[in-house]
């Protein structure tokens, strides 16, 4: 079975600027797919290249089994698409909003549209232009799910909403959209890392590694090591261990590719004089800091 | 289908405001093209100038307001990502600009001519071309709606474009206008197609953007395209300012010469150098006579016109080389016959030119007259203060009576007139016809995109008045122009040496 979200070796360049390079993307069905990465890594640039909005300069892209260039009104019946910055038609009243969009949909549900106006608070008779910027996205992903999509995409939906908003505005995408894939691309790690059950970490276009949030969770520990005397780094560092760091009689790290056994051993083996080890499990935001700090580094070096 | 009218439906929900403004506008000319038949040489020249710009403001803004409700250009449309077919999206926008644009003027035009004494149903080809006509003339506006994203730039971008033409006109006018060197005269052809076949291209883009959103590349197929516009446009309009006001234009790029007027010759009635070739009157300030013989006249000529007599000499080029008579002697003449006739000629500065001439000795003067050919029509009654009568070939005519007696409005449908035109009118019932032609014309407007004329009846007002009492009933003959013949005579050994001077 296709994945509804798959890439190959896609690019695109913005005169010489590689915005996407080189991507290979699968994002399995039922999915919830969190693409993350810092500013001008290149995630928005992939979602458009997705939904047909960009041209890629190389690769392509399949979206729900079709070329993502031939995406047609059949496949776009089938995707609701949010961003951050879309240009809604802000004179219309989010009540004529759903009610226009409605005969595009063979599959619009009037009951459900009903259920996300009323969920969302959205007043019906207010113009876009009028409403805040959360009702706006609100009013945008009740027009997105009142049909019930195969494929979700989200861009950057949490930005300048507040921690309210993005609380109902996550609920009710979990509760509405069961079973559907969602590809969403964001810097609320701490949000995202509630929901999502695959994360895609791209940097400088390219994709620097993609896998289960559990997976990513439990390869990630932030190790301290306790000396009577703090031990000079050895030669032979792991490449596996990142951001050293050493304060007094402490040397802590982040091991990305965390193994109890394996890492204990290995920290046997390099300081046998160590006096004390433990190891933290780390959230998205700080696995993510890492990974972009360390990047900074190796760029700099 | 169903998802072109539904989009459609959107557009006249949100576009309203600019909807009406076309509709209140389109109503203003039909009433006052229907109803307040008068002398336009008389209306006042506000509204006329006025309803024109503003027509095509209106007619810009609701393009853009349609168009932009679904932009082309961009990457955060709302509907890029929506189930959208772009057939059904440019059929809506088709369907819009055919339901407040095209069917409105369709109607008013209708309307117009009714009101103007012309059944529709019989012009009703030339109303359907003229609404290709209008296509035309909007096809600049939707391609520039298709290429940008608000209408804000849509307007100025239009504006500029506009701007630049006319400092383009301005600054090509100002150096090659009086004369224009003929070789800066465009080809008929050129001026003919070009303009339509660059329409339609664009026509072409705004399908192929609807198809892809190639915006940039679109972009610059459209400045290729249209970008010559600031170099056409001036070019274009200084042959048209040739074409109909001078006499300099090579002949091939003015008329279309009906060969069987290639037998109508002139020459000169006198022995070159003979005392009676030429004669010169002091007292008109520099004025030669010059007597000419007309020949071969087609049976069916029944009234000719000179105008627009022009001279030439070899020397001196620097000054005078070019007159214009003063008189536009009219002369009639019947079957295959001639006339000698007496060409008066203006040579300006008598003295200048004598001096110069004496320094030069004797030139060869060659003389070039514009003749007007007229064929007589059938006479009609017409009653002053009653409603339009049709004249064949004319058009309609209507004598209005007012405190002064009464005056003649004449309108064509859907074509303007001739250019030069000539009418005679009499009292019928007393049978003492006075012929009193005159020629002249306004509301000129040649068939090209880059004008369009918000009416489709082209109104002319006579300049002969009748006095009050207007009687009754008038007899009205029209005498529409058949042919413009250029022909030249040449004068050798021409020279103002023996002529004298000290008086001037």
């Amino acid at each position: 079975m296709t994945n509804p979200i798959s890439t190959h070796n896609l690019s695109k360049a913005f005169r010489r600027t590689e915005a996407v390079n080189a991507l290979d993307l699968e994002v399995s069905e039922g999915s919830i797919y969190a693409l993350i990465g810092p500013n001008g890594a290149g995630k928005t640039t992939t979602i458009k290249l997705l939904m047909n909005i960009l041209r890629a300069s190389a690769g392509y892209a399949e979206v729900l089994g079709v070329d993502s260039r031939r995406l047609s009104p059949r496949e776009f019946a089938r995707i609701g698409y949010v961003s951050e910055n879309q240009e809604m038609p802000e004179w219309m009243t989010a009540d004529y909003l759903l009610r226009y969009l409605r005969p595009f949909y063979p599959t619009w549900d009037d009951a459900l549209a009903d259920d996300l106006v009323r969920q969302f608070e959205l007043p019906r008779d207010r113009k876009l232009r009028h409403l805040s910027r959360g009702m706006r996205m609100k009013a945008a992903l009740a027009s997105s799910l009142a049909y019930r999509p195969e494929l979700v995409v989200l861009d950057e939906p949490f930005t300048g909403l507040d921690a309210l908003v993005r609380d109902e505005f996550t609920k009710s995408l979990l509760e509405r959209a069961e079973g559907t894939t969602i590809l969403i691309s964001s810097h609320d790690l701490a949000e995202i890392e509630s929901f999502a059950s695959h994360v895609g970490y791209i940097e400088e276009g390219r994709l620097r590694f993609t896998e289960e949030m559990g997976t990513l969770a439990g390869r990630f520990r932030q190790v301290e090591i306790t000396f009577e005397a703090p031990p000079p780094l050895p030669a032979d560092w792991p490449a596996a261990w990142m951001r050293p760091e050493t304060s007094a009689a402490v040397l802590r790290f982040i091991d990305s590719r965390f193994d109890g056994e394996r890492t204990a051993a290995e920290i046997q083996r390099l300081f046998p004089q160590a006096r004390n080890v433990d190891f933290h499990a780390m959230t998205l935001r700080e696995i993510f800091v890492a990974l972009a700090m360390a990047g900074r580094h190796a760029k700099a070096a | 289908m169903r998802q072109a009218i539904h989009i459609f439906r959107k557009d006249v929900r949100h576009c309203w405001p600019y909807i009406a403004a076309v509709l209140a506008l389109i109503a203003v000319n039909a009433g006052q093209a229907s109803f307040c038949v008068t002398d336009p040489t008389k209306t006042p020249a506000t509204v006329s100038y006025l309803l024109n710009p503003l027509m095509t403001l209106a007619w810009w803004l609701a393009i853009g307001a349609a168009i932009h409700g679904e932009s082309l250009v961009g990457d955060r449309q709302f509907w890029t990502t929506r189930p959208y077919s772009w057939k059904s999206l440019l059929a809506a926008k088709s369907l819009f600009l055919a339901a407040f644009l095209g069917l409105p003027l369709f109607l008013s035009d209708c309307v117009i001519l009714l009101a103007s004494g012309f059944n529709p149903l019989t012009v009703m080809p030339g109303l359907l071309w003229r609404q290709c006509w209008f296509l035309a003339f909007i096809a600049t506006a939707i391609v520039v709606a298709a290429l940008t994203r608000r209408t804000g730039e849509l307007v100025l971008v239009l504006v500029l474009s506009w701007a630049v033409v006319l400092v383009a006109w301005f600054v090509s006018a100002t150096h090659y206008a009086n004369p224009s060197p003929a070789h800066l005269v465009m080809p008929l052809w050129i001026g003919d197609t070009v303009p339509w076949l660059v329409c339609v291209a664009g026509l072409f883009l705004v399908v192929w953007q609807y198809a892809s959103r190639r915006t940039f590349l679109i972009r610059v197929v459209a400045i290729l395209l249209f970008g010559w516009t600031p170099v056409w446009a001036p070019w274009w309009m200084i042959t048209r300012m040739q074409m109909t006001s001078s006499v300099t234009v090579p002949r091939e790029y003015r008329y279309r010469e009906d060969p069987k007027y290639r037998n109508v010759t002139v020459e000169l009635a006198a022995d070159p150098g003979s005392a009676g070739s030429v004669t010169v009157d002091r007292r008109t300030e520099g004025r030669i006579g010059i007597p000419v013989k007309f020949s071969g006249w087609p049976r069916d000529m029944m009234s000719c016109q000179l105008r627009s007599v022009a001279a030439s000499s070899t020397v001196p080029k620097a000054y005078g080389r070019w007159a214009t008579s003063v008189s536009y002697p009219e002369f009639s003449t019947t079957g295959a016959g001639g006339g000698r006739e007496w060409i008066s000629l203006s040579i300006g500065d008598l003295a200048r030119q004598t001096l110069l001439w004496r320094t030069a000795g004797t030139v060869e003067l060659e003389v070039s007259f514009e003749l007007k050919l007229y064929r007589i029509q059938k006479s009609v009654d017409l009653q002053p203060g009653r409603g339009w009568t049709y004249v064949s070939g004319f058009g309609n005519v209507r004598m209005l009576k007012d405190a002064g007696g009464g005056h003649l409005i004449w309108r064509t449908a859907l074509e303007p007139g001739e250019k030069e035109w000539n009418y005679s009118f009499g009292d019928a019932r007393s049978k003492s016809f006075t012929e009193a032609g005159c020629t002249g014309s306004s509301n000129y407007q040649p068939l090209s995109p880059d004008s369009f004329p918000i009416s489709p009846v082209y109104s002319y007002a006579g300049c002969v008045t009748v006095p009050a009492p207007v009687p009754h009933s008038l007899r009205f003959t029209a005498r529409p122009l058949v042919a413009t013949l250029v022909r030249s005579v040449k004068i050798p050994g021409f020279g103002l040496t023996g002529y004298p001077t000290d008086n001037h």
